[in-house]
């Protein structure tokens, strides 16, 4: 239910959220590197968070796909030189973007129902955590991938000291992630 | 009203947040680092997360405040040898813990209106997300120095490593304004 209602804001205001992120972005004093980028190609990665964001909740909102999906965004930004913390702000943009066009009220009674909005609070944190959470490993993943192996401080040693922990999905419990209740 | 409600939550549920935060790091697959404290150590670094949460609702949520923490838990890590990842993983707990202990406010009382349930989830957010941005920066800006130190990159390979951006010409205290400002306009943060 509260997936469904997240996915038809998606459905329906596709053109209303990708003008505000794109508008957003221009304004920003802070996204200094996503202004080099066209209005168009802007807009086009702005929407094409929200179609996965669509895709996600349609499919179950499950975190495999969320974690492939941003874990690419995420190295894709490393290699096209975005900082981490201008990526995660355009996250935190896209996310209050989403954030002002939810309808909070039951569509039957017109309400504003507690149990409603607790649920799509549940969904849509999951969502954006998952981005954040993701992003930041395959930034991080390709950033050493990006490092030759001729120093003194060898990649390996660098491994070491970015990845003491776990980073490699297939050791992490898929539901792990998921928002449940403690 | 909500500021008021989380406060007295955060207050009179503290050691039982902790005690949460603790055994969800415990019983988590992915928390390696985390898991290699000791019980005690791990219940203090949980109660400081609660206590500063804490410390930051009673002192009126102020921007700044968050943002000095974060990034000092950003550096802080990195020179415990935490990944960046796992400290993020933490700090999601904390939020998952702190809310769960809001719906249940929910559940059991029926206290919680749908609005409140919102405004809650819009300030807890607010906390969060800064936190996200500003442990980022502090874990990143420690990276870049430490790897300068060892004297084996030059400023070309670091700047090719470490893109900066605005975060590193800016001061922190206009971003701060920015990023407010910015959630202000779009009528998100109140």
């Amino acid at each position: 239910m509260a997936s469904a209602n997240l996915s038809r804001i998606v459905e329906e205001q596709i053109e209303a959220l990708k003008k505000e992120w794109k508008d957003e972005v221009r304004k920003s004093e802070y996204l200094t590197t996503y202004k080099e980028i066209s209005d168009e190609e802007t807009t086009q990665r702005g929407e094409a968070v929200y179609l996965h964001l669509r895709d996600w909740l349609k499919e179950g909102a499950t975190n495999e796909s969320a974690e492939i999906y941003f874990e690419e965004v995420g190295a894709v930004r490393f290699k096209e030189r975005f900082p981490l913390t201008e990526v995660h702000y355009a996250i935190y943009l896209l996310k209050k973007i989403f954030w002002s066009k939810i309808d909070w009220r039951d569509k039957v009674t017109g309400a504003f129902e507690t149990s409603n909005a607790t649920k799509i609070i549940n969904v849509f944190n999951d969502y954006f955590d998952l981005a954040s959470f993701n992003i930041t490993k395959g930034y991080f993943n390709e950033m050493l991938n990006s490092i030759n192996d001729d120093k003194k401080l060898s990649k390996a040693d660098l491994k070491s000291l970015l990845t003491k922990g776990k980073l490699n999905p297939e050791t992490l419990e898929d539901d792990e992630f998921i928002w449940r209740p403690i | 009203m909500v500021y008021e409600s989380l406060i007295a939550i955060v207050e009179s549920h503290l050691q039982n947040l902790t005690d949460t935060w603790a055994q969800e790091v415990k019983r988590s697959d992915y928390l390696d680092t985390y898991k290699k404290l000791n019980d005690n150590e791990l219940h203090s670094r949980g109660n400081i997360l609660f206590s500063n949460l804490l410390e930051w609702l009673l002192k009126g949520a102020s921007n700044d405040d968050a943002a000095k923490y974060f990034t000092d838990i950003g550096i802080g890590r990195i020179k415990e040898g935490f990944p960046l990842s796992e400290v993020y993983y933490a700090l999601y707990l904390e939020k998952k813990v702190l809310w769960s202990f809001v719906a249940w406010k929910d559940e059991v009382a029926g206290i919680l209106k749908a609005v409140d349930a919102i405004e809650f989830m819009t300030v807890i957010n607010n906390y969060f997300d800064l936190g996200d941005f500003y442990i980022i920066k502090g874990y990143m800006n420690e990276l870049y120095q430490h790897l300068a130190e060892t004297g084996k990159y030059n400023v070309d390979e670091l700047q090719k490593l470490f893109a900066g951006g605005a975060l590193y010409q800016e001061s922190i205290k206009k971003i701060k304004e920015n990023m407010y400002s910015e959630g202000l306009s779009i009528g998100l943060i109140k």
